[in-house]
């Protein structure tokens, strides 16, 4: 299993899961139709990447 | 707003700086930076903030304020005591590690939605409370304070170009445009004119008023549009004055943390219902 699969598989077991790349598509290139707006790319800002997570995580 | 409204979010405010000028004795505390948001803090959760930190337990539903520039932790607890939501009591207990009101913003006191103190951290983790919120289909507002000085963060323009880009219009980002990063002014360091223009440049909303006006404040928060996902994020740029109360240390660039004696504290008190002049001049009060 690569872990593009797991990924999605474990996602689309939980629908609390979100996925976020910081523009960093390759190896996960099949999520953005699979999840929709539970994928999201934040462009290249792994900094604020990390801090958004947490807002996620937080509620 | 009517009059007798305005005249108790007025009284609240003169009652929060007393809190926070007792704030600066047995050991100190960043007075000048708490005394800027005063006015900010106490319309937000008096009248905006659907908070419900009168109800108990905390709604899902409610709007979320996070206060990144957590220097000015102050003012937040001297609010939450003035309305009732924190024992005042333990104000005191802010330089004491047995307490988890010590320092800097905590989760543990009720109200404080995330620690902060650290600059440029709040403004990602409020936009992922607000794209969560978005996601969830509910209407919460998510309002951010962050300093001036805290804009040389990186991570602040990372947030806002992002939120933009998910048209996050649910986030609220307030700055405490009060001239001074810790030690000095901004436009001496790291100049941030013209700000608005900067925000505008960026996809914002941007307003910017008196931030020790609440009227202003009142009118600014009014005035932002219903939140539906088509616009940047709403920007309130509140110019406010340092140490904002005591002209004996407004505006200065050596009045950021202050430890003042139990005597110089009565002394502020003093000044601050304008009754003597009072010049406080003591470089030992000077931390930097």
């Amino acid at each position: 299993m690569t872990y593009e699969e797991l990924l999605i598989e474990t996602a689309l077991a939980d629908e609390r899961i979100i996925v976020m790349t910081a523009e960093n598509r390759a190896l996960v290139r099949n999520v953005p139709k699979v999840l929709g707006n539970r994928f999201v790319d934040t462009g290249i800002t792994e900094q604020k990447m990390v801090g958004m997570a947490a807002g996620l995580a937080l509620r | 707003m009517t009059n007798t409204k305005l005249a108790q979010l007025q009284s609240t405010a003169l009652r929060v700086r007393e809190h926070i000028i007792r704030m600066s004795a047995g050991g100190g505390c960043f007075i000048g930076a708490s005394l800027s948001c005063v006015e900010l803090m106490v319309y937000l959760y008096e009248d905006f903030l659907r908070h419900g930190l009168d109800k108990g337990s905390p709604d899902p539903r409610r709007d979320y304020l996070f206060l990144s520039k957590g220097h000015d932790v102050p003012a937040l607890y001297g609010t939450f005591a003035e309305l009732g939501f924190l024992d005042p009591s333990r104000l005191s207990n802010h330089l004491s590690t047995a307490d988890s009101i010590y320092w800097h913003p905590n989760r543990a006191i009720p109200g404080v939605e995330f620690h902060s103190g650290s600059l440029g951290h709040l403004p990602a983790v409020a936009a992922g409370v607000a794209l969560d919120c978005r996601l969830r289909g509910g209407d919460n507002r998510i309002v951010v304070i962050t300093g001036d000085g805290e804009l040389n963060e990186g991570s602040v323009w990372e947030t806002i170009l992002v939120a933009n880009a998910q048209k996050l219009d649910n986030l609220i980002l307030v700055v405490d445009r009060n001239q001074f990063q810790a030690n000095i002014r901004t436009e001496e360091l790291v100049p941030l004119e013209p700000l608005a223009d900067k925000f505008r440049a960026f996809g914002c909303h941007v307003q910017r008023i008196d931030g020790h006006d609440l009227l202003q404040l009142e009118e600014a928060f009014r005035e932002l549009p219903v939140a539906n996902g088509t616009r940047g994020i709403q920007v309130i740029i509140a110019d406010t004055v340092r140490g904002k109360g005591l002209p004996s240390i407004e505006a200065r660039a050596d009045r950021w943390f202050c430890a003042f004696t139990q005597a110089e504290v009565e002394q502020l008190l003093q000044e601050l219902h304008g009754r003597k002049e009072v010049i406080i001049e003591s470089e030992t009060l000077v931390v930097r």
